[in-house]
């Protein structure tokens, strides 16, 4: 195993810098998930480092070694990739056996290598099988016994997850995160879906435009978020966020958000606001932020219900703050308000985020 | 009418055209293989017979042992027919198979006219290429050569091939390429061990596509080649008529024993074809 260091990156495609000089330094043993939407540049980045795209700036290290110029087969990686790339005209047996005679393991090694990933996996009796005779879940399995039988310095997972079903893809993510622990794995793993990178990294880098917008723990993401976008994109459901103009009233700066005008109550937030370079702002709040309360408490917010979605163990409830729809987590899982319902909100503010509308950063 | 009797007559409507179309394929083919049994005088009988009073094998012999020496005989013609598509085949699929990857995977400046330019050879009848093909072989000495015909071959089966091998590439995955690299392989060695044996369905479809068009092309053959030792089969059966003589039963016998590969090659790989072609057409 080994630690990977992405040193200024870039990758461009005529006019687009799909990634747009990236630099993350992955520890040894480490789970670090990119994530970001569709055209963000994540898995280019992961392409860039397995060697399969050419780097047009910057250099790779894996351990002490500068990659950026060797062959994929030369870099000591395994991959996964999302539409798992079994070969179809070999048995498990041999797609397993494949990268280990491409490296001239003797015989009794390579055999010793298939049992123990055939084990961990349990594929043993999957063995003698062509890959079309297999559902989603168990060549999946197979594609990582692929990439464990190599025994490699990092593990690349591309989207491993998006093509089983909802049930399956927890159970595997689950898997591959234990998998990750049992092996000791430097793993780098890309996925669009936060859920997935939240419940499996150590570190997350979220992409945007080519750029990594935020590199961090899932907490740190989550109760500090850099900028607008990695607000947003974190969490579920995503955070609130509320376009709203600073104005002073009677010498009192205030929120206004549509036609709401929010007198914030605490020191902290009257700080963020004393800290904003324009009047333009966004508020950032998470749906547990924002409390449905009793008719009447002062400095509170009326407002309508719009819709209402019970899952179960969570009710969330949809209304307008100023001309924003936002989620809110009702109390009481059992609330069931039609539309236009009225109910009264009231902002946490200590946990209320300012953001510059301008450039996208937070406040603090 | 009933549901059931409805089927029932769509059934025999159905059944009725099919056997027609297939008299219409076969009847032929077996009036060529009765006439190469009959003698010359048989040949002519009114009303015609299907089943030979005197069937004999005549004409058979005739073809394999000429009495006059300026024709060839059939061995000669069949085995230039069966070397010129056996190497015709071989040499449109080592181009057309590096070619029609490259045109599936590969982006390069003018990769889209080139395509063009590939199936654009469809466009223009055949025989428009001859003059300047029997130009070109004149100077390149090629006329009256094996080699003249294989490469004026590569003319039309080749568009083809590259056509039909690269639908078979566009429906491979490229991760396949890309795990092989990872898992150890160099690109061209990921070409050779993971694409080439998926594409084994695909090359026999455009090998026996090729094999078929040359072991049938005539045009080409007839100018191109000038000695008897040189014909092809096809050339050879259109020396049966001279200005003076029709030998049909020399022809049907020739066209007999002709047909016989084509068919058997069909026969054997058939499924395997039919299986070939639609698995290329639909991707997955």
């Amino acid at each position: 195993m080994a630690e990977v260091s992405l040193k200024n990156i870039v990758k461009t495609y005529g006019d687009v810098r799909a990634v747009d000089d990236v630099s993350l330094h992955i520890h040894d043993k480490e789970f670090v998930t990119l994530v970001g939407p569709s055209g963000c540049g994540k898995t280019t980045t992961l392409h860039m480092i397995a060697g399969l795209i050419d780097l047009d700036g910057g250099h790779i290290f894996i351990g002490k070694r500068d990659v950026s110029e060797l062959d994929p087969k030369d870099r000591d990686i395994a991959m996964v990739f999302q539409n798992y790339a079994l070969y179809p005209h070999k048995s498990v047996r041999d797609n397993l056996l494949f990268p280990l005679r491409m490296r001239k393991i003797d015989k009794n090694t390579a055999d010793q290598r298939i049992n123990r990933a055939a084990k961990i996996l349990s594929i043993e009796q999957l063995l003698d099988r062509k890959p079309k005779q297999l559902s989603g879940g168990q060549q999946q399995r197979v594609a990582l016994g692929r990439a464990i039988v190599r025994d490699p310095a990092v593990f690349l997972m591309d989207e491993p997850l998006s093509n089983l079903d909802a049930k399956l893809r927890l159970q595997m993510r689950t898997e591959i995160k234990h998998l990750q622990q049992e092996l000791q794995a430097t793993m780098i793993y890309v996925t669009h879906d936060q859920i997935e990178a939240m419940t499996m990294s150590d570190r997350i880098a979220v992409m945007d435009k080519g750029k990594v917008q935020q590199f961090g723990t899932p907490d740190e993401l989550f109760n500090h978020p850099n900028n607008v976008f990695v607000a947003g994109f974190i969490g579920n459901p995503p955070m609130n966020l509320i376009p709203a103009q600073i104005v002073s009233e009677g010498g009192d700066k205030k929120l206004r958000m549509g036609q709401i005008t929010f007198a914030p109550q605490s020191a902290r937030v009257h700080d963020l606001i004393n800290k904003a370079v324009g009047d333009k702002v966004v508020v950032g709040l998470r749906n547990t932020a924002i409390h449905m309360v009793a008719a009447g408490t002062p400095s509170a917010i009326n407002t309508q219900v719009y819709t209402v979605e019970p899952t179960g163990d969570v009710t969330y409830v949809q209304a307008n703050i100023g001309d924003k729809m936002c989620t809110i987590s009702s109390p009481d899982v059992a609330y069931r308000g039609r539309l236009g319902d009225p109910i009264t909100l009231k902002l946490d503010e200590n946990r209320l985020y300012l953001f510059d509308e301008l450039t996208g950063k937070a406040i603090v | 009418m009933t549901r059931k009797q409805r089927k029932a007559l769509h059934a025999i409507v159905v059944y009725s055209l099919i056997a027609l179309l297939c008299l219409f394929a076969f009847l032929p083919m077996l009036w060529m293989a009765s006439t190469s049994f009959k003698t010359s005088s048989e040949q002519f009988v009114s009303p015609p017979r299907w089943i030979p009073h005197n069937p004999t094998f005549e004409h058979y012999t005739k073809i394999f042992f000429p009495t006059r020496l300026s024709s060839g005989s059939f061995q000669i013609y069949f085995f230039n027919s069966l070397f010129i598509s056996f190497m015709t085949t071989i040499l449109a699929l080592i181009v057309a198979l590096p070619a029609s990857y490259a045109f599936s995977r590969f982006s390069f400046p003018g990769k889209d006219s080139a395509y063009f330019a590939v199936l654009a050879r469809n466009m223009f009848p055949l025989i428009v290429f001859l003059i300047p093909l029997f130009s070109m072989m004149r100077i390149l000495g090629w006329i009256n050569t094996y080699t003249g015909l294989i490469v004026a071959y590569m003319t039309f089966t080749l568009p083809l091939a590259i056509w039909l091998l690269k639908g078979f590439f566009d429906g491979i995955p490229t991760e396949l390429e890309k795990a092989g690299r990872i898992d150890g392989c160099s690109r061209f060695g990921a070409f050779m061990r993971l694409i080439v044996p998926l594409t084994a369905s695909g090359m026999t479809a455009a090998g026996v596509n090729t094999f078929i068009q040359a072991w049938n092309e005539y045009g080409f053959a007839r100018q191109l080649t000038e000695s008897a030792s040189m014909r092809t089969i096809p050339v050879g059966l259109a020396y049966f008529f001279t200005e003076n003589t029709s030998d049909w039963g020399g022809l049907m016998a020739s066209a007999f024993l002709f047909s016989v590969p084509v068919v058997i090659l069909f026969m054997v790989i058939q499924r395997f074809f039919i299986a070939a072609l639609t698995q290329g057409a639909v991707k997955q």
